[in-house]
């Protein structure tokens, strides 16, 4: 009797776990895809498993691909959003704008997540070989003569008509790298900066690497780096 | 055992000429100075654009901006080297520059290298750019004096 009873109790909590987790499944898959918009099986990827047990098990496999792949990119994208807060903490700080968030990027210009993540990527890597040129020339000696003049040839380029908007706020040469600071009065400042700058140097400082930056205070700033000529920039650690 | 020394030779030849051409192999791509463009549009109209090259009729020096068909879109390491095929005029006053720029998928200069002439008659300008923005572009900025033209330019790609 007792013996009847629990295999009763078993056979149909058996049969609604069974149906549950089929449900479940359906419901993620369809979660993940909307979410996700990963890619769905083609039909002839359907018709390469005519079985349906073979084709449930692809499925089954399939999906637990995709769940990890799911998780993965859930743990890059906040790794990444770490990364992006501690800059912007960073920046905030120094009294710089703030970089963009993952989540805001992605709102703003209707990316697919692994698009936002390679637009994170990149902008880290950009601004993780900015901070390498820093320490770089800090760790530089400064070769005098050579020094003088490549700050006098900039200092000589906001002589001209084109760059009156913009002010030099600090430049600073050693012996293969120069780094400088340029305020502009405007957007139309900078974009004349853009234009102008590089040519007005190029004698002595012909390549170049810069970075723009809005400051809370809504103050246009770019910071330059330019290497001497018959030199390069040093190799970022990649 | 000749016949085998001989074919260990000759696929050993072989896989060195593979191997050296693979390592060597760059994509060059040569632009017709007709695809520069002026800066500000207003000035288009005194941009000349026959025979493939571009003529500046201005009367003054002009920016002018010329786009490259990036085909590596993902390398961070630059190019290989590019060249810009000009021609300044004895008319002319201003200095001819021109940058080869590395533009960042938001638009900022990731990395530039400039050159410039200031003679008479035909050169070519020589520019090493040894980093690139991944999914960035590519782009020469030029400023032409009057009467001046860029033929072509080329830029060889890893």
């Amino acid at each position: 009797m007792y013996t009847k009873a629990i295999l009763m109790i078993i056979g149909s909590a058996t049969v609604g776990a069974v149906v549950s987790a089929w449900v479940l499944d359906a419901k993620n898959q369809a979660i993940i895809e909307q979410s996700v918009n990963l890619p769905v099986a083609t039909q002839s990827e359907s018709e390469s498993y005519p079985d349906s047990e073979t084709s449930q098990l692809a499925d089954g496999q399939s999906l637990a691909v995709l769940r990890r792949e799911l998780s993965l990119l859930a743990q890059q994208v906040a790794s990444l959003e770490k990364r992006l807060d501690k800059r912007n903490n960073d920046n905030h700080n120094k009294g710089s704008a703030p970089v963009v968030s993952v989540q805001d990027q992605s709102e703003a210009e209707n990316l697919r997540p692994d698009e936002v993540l390679a637009v994170a990527e990149e902008e880290a890597v950009i601004a993780e070989r900015l901070e390498y040129f820093d320490s770089y020339i800090n760790s530089e000696s400064q070769d005098i003569s050579w020094a003088a003049e490549a700050e006098q040839t900039i200092y000589n380029a906001f002589n001209s008509q084109e760059l009156l908007g913009s002010q030099i706020a600090t430049v600073d040469c050693r012996s293969t790298l120069c780094r400088a600071e340029i305020d502009h009065n405007s957007m139309s400042d900078l974009m004349n900066f853009k234009l102008e700058f590089a040519s007005k140097v190029s004698s002595m400082l012909p390549k170049g690497s810069m970075q723009h930056i809005e400051s809370s205070s809504g103050r246009q700033k770019t910071i330059v780096f330019m290497a001497r000529k018959g030199h390069s920039f040093p190799e970022t650690r990649e | 055992m000749k016949a085998k020394e001989i074919l260990v030779l000759l696929f050993g030849g072989f896989g060195y000429i593979a191997m050296v051409g693979t390592s060597h192999a760059v994509d060059s791509k040569i632009h017709p100075g007709s695809m520069c463009q002026a800066y500000f549009g207003s000035q288009e109209a005194s941009l000349k654009k026959g025979t493939g090259w571009v003529f500046n009729d201005s009367g003054g020096a002009m920016w002018i901006t010329c786009p490259v068909v990036r085909d590596n879109t993902t390398n961070t390491n630059g190019v290989d080297v590019a060249y810009v095929r000009i021609l300044r005029a004895s008319t002319a006053s201003a200095a001819f520059d021109c940058t080869l720029d590395s533009r960042t998928t938001t638009g900022s200069q990731y990395a530039w290298d400039t050159a410039s002439y200031s003679g008479v008659g035909n050169t070519s300008l020589r520019f090493d750019l040894n980093a690139s923005s991944s999914r960035g572009h590519y782009e020469f900025l030029c400023r032409l004096p009057r009467d001046s033209a860029i033929i072509s330019y080329r830029v060889d790609e890893y």
